[in-house]
């Protein structure tokens, strides 16, 4: 996609200046190197009206940038902004794919937006607490009694594009059964832990409300292994860093908002 | 393992280091430079980088700023600091990590009159809960102090809502008198309509009372006092894998008789909430 001459077509040649400005920005700052290769990268979104609309969106918006204020930081911001309405998913997903849903989270997160409120508080080693016990809960939050541990009725949550993509048959494929979460994270192309958890592999079953769409730059954000998916992809793909060929990988959809109907046993992913 | 990128903190002022941690778990820009992997949150990537961490120096530090801004946020009633996510954060943090004596305090003073605090409204978390578990965590009991601390888990158990909170309360400074409440707890939450799990606690008592076969001994005999309280905290037990954990402990419970009078159906739904065929209630999903 070539974005400054989408800003000058369809806004302004101060959005070109802009935009060409943003992009700078952009290569010498933390992270933007990878915001900067998926926007440019991004094919989808100039197929079809509605993400053409979105990039003129953002085309205004960059005229607002002041001047200085670090280009991954303002796109981060913007893209979380309620108002702003700039996060935009490319054409619907191939309705063929699966619809059953899984999501690697790590032990912490699991602990604290999944699990009951009356559970044992977890200390650290430094306050007399064991090193175990954390992973010990996750266990049983991960065995045939997790619905005794988690509370069904929380949120499940969390970032795009590939936290709600991993289809169980690639999963199966990649990471199989007994695997470590460091290879887990791997595969799907997460950022690595300064110190390793442990994770659970969550599995929403009947969940979906409206049409999952192929994810875009937009969705993408500072994802650093998001592979924009080619115009007309069915889906998109996270690299599989294991394979010296750049071959494999797990496929990724972008979900929209959905109720999940059944939490199904999570799958205990060690550290 | 790299190392921890929160070590600065010890090298920063305690009004730096609060002002760093409020801006930090409330994602305000400007974006404090700290490579959260995109997929976990900031608070979890805090507690996954400083809990383990088995010295004091660090975990106690950011302990520390989390209960001087839990501190300032309710006593000053700030209400920048009073966001319910925000509270929660604080409270996870200060449950989770080793703090000052002072904070303790506050702790203890909040327990008892937090019920009265003018918390955020509805639909928010349970803070006098969140303020129960961190006194869980570091609760001190001294000598004179014990009988206080007993009395008190003893009231706040009254209330199902935190019974099984203040049970583990109680399992920290008196396993006995933790024990002996037990069988109660388990009769109401036996006689609550709907399904409310006793796992979590039953997983606590297991963590809590170890190797020690005494104590076990002792929960085997109050439980026995009621045939249908003993069966259905010895399935518990059984699907949190006790005869795996601890089979010394597991064998005081095969050795029991199992009641003689079967549950009535309404008991069994709540035994049985592991059914997958059972329904829940949905919850909302976000992919974003």
């Amino acid at each position: 996609m070539n974005l400054i001459a989408i800003a000058e077509h369809l806004v302004s040649g101060a959005a070109r200046d802009a935009a060409t400005s943003w992009l700078a920005d952009l290569s010498v700052a933390a992270d933007g190197p990878i915001v900067r290769h998926h926007v440019e990268g991004e094919a989808n979104l100039p197929s079809t009206s509605e993400g053409v609309e979105a990039v003129r969106r953002f085309a205004e918006m960059l005229l607002l940038r002041a001047s200085g204020h670090d280009a991954v930081d303002w796109y981060q911001s913007l893209l979380r902004h309620p108002a702003s309405d700039l996060v935009v998913h490319g054409p619907e997903a191939d309705s063929a794919l699966p619809q059953r849903l899984c999501r690697l989270m790590d032990a912490w997160s699991v602990r604290n937006h999944l699990g009951r409120d009356d559970a044992l508080p977890i200390r650290s080693p430094a306050a007399g607490g064991g090193t175990t016990v954390l992973e010990d809960w996750l266990r049983s939050a991960c065995s045939a009694e997790y619905l005794d541990f988690l509370d069904p009725a929380k949120f499940v949550s969390g970032p795009i594009p590939s936290v709600f993509s991993t289809f169980e048959v690639d999963r199966d494929a990649t990471f199989p059964t007994g695997t470590t979460s460091i290879r887990c994270r791997q595969v799907l192309g997460l950022g690595p832990q300064p110190t390793p958890t442990a994770h659970a592999l969550l599995k929403v079953q009947r969940a979906r409300v409206g049409q999952a769409r192929v994810p875009t730059a937009f969705d993408a954000s500072t994802h650093p292994h998001f592979v924009p998916p080619a115009a007309g992809a069915g889906c998109g793909t996270t690299k599989n860093l294991a394979a010296s060929d750049g071959s494999g990988g797990v496929r990724e959809i972008v979900v929209p908002p959905f109720e999940a109907s059944r939490l199904e046993q999570p799958e205990f992913i060690p550290r | 393992m790299q190392p921890t990128p929160f070590r600065f903190l010890l090298e920063t002022s305690e009004s730096q280091g609060q002002e760093w941690l409020t801006r930090y778990l409330m994602n305000e820009t400007p974006n404090p430079r700290v490579p959260v992997p995109s997929d976990i949150g900031r608070l979890e990537f805090l507690l996954g980088e400083v809990n383990p961490i088995p010295e004091l120096a660090l975990p106690l530090r950011v302990g520390d700023l989390a209960g001087a801004l839990l501190a300032k946020a309710v006593m000053a009633e700030d209400r920048q600091l009073r966001k319910p996510d925000f509270l929660k954060a604080l409270f996870t943090l200060v449950e989770s990590l080793p703090v000052s004596e002072n904070v303790v305090e506050f702790l203890n003073m909040l327990a008892i009159s937090g019920r009265l605090v003018s918390w955020p409204p509805a639909d928010t978390p349970d803070f006098h809960l969140l303020t129960l578990r961190s006194l869980v965590s570091h609760q001190r009991p001294v000598a004179d102090d014990v009988n206080r601390l007993i009395d008190f888990w003893k009231r706040e158990a009254q209330d199902l809502r935190y019974a099984s909170i203040s049970i583990q309360g109680l399992l920290r400074v008196a396993p006995r008198h933790a024990v002996q409440i037990i069988p109660d707890f388990v009769d109401r939450v036996l006689n609550t309509p709907g399904p409310m799990p006793f796992a979590n606690l039953l997983f606590a008592v297991s963590i809590e009372l170890g190797a020690d076969l005494q104590i076990w001994q002792h929960l085997v005999r109050v439980l026995r006092g009621d045939p249908r309280v003993f069966g259905a905290t010895k399935e518990g037990f059984s699907r949190i894998q006790l005869a795996r954990n601890n089979p010394e402990a597991w064998k005081l419970f095969e050795m029991t008789p199992s009641p003689e009078r079967a549950l009535a159906p309404e008991e069994t739904l709540v035994l049985s909430i592991m059914d997958p065929e059972v329904q829940y209630r949905p919850a909302l999903a976000h992919a974003a």
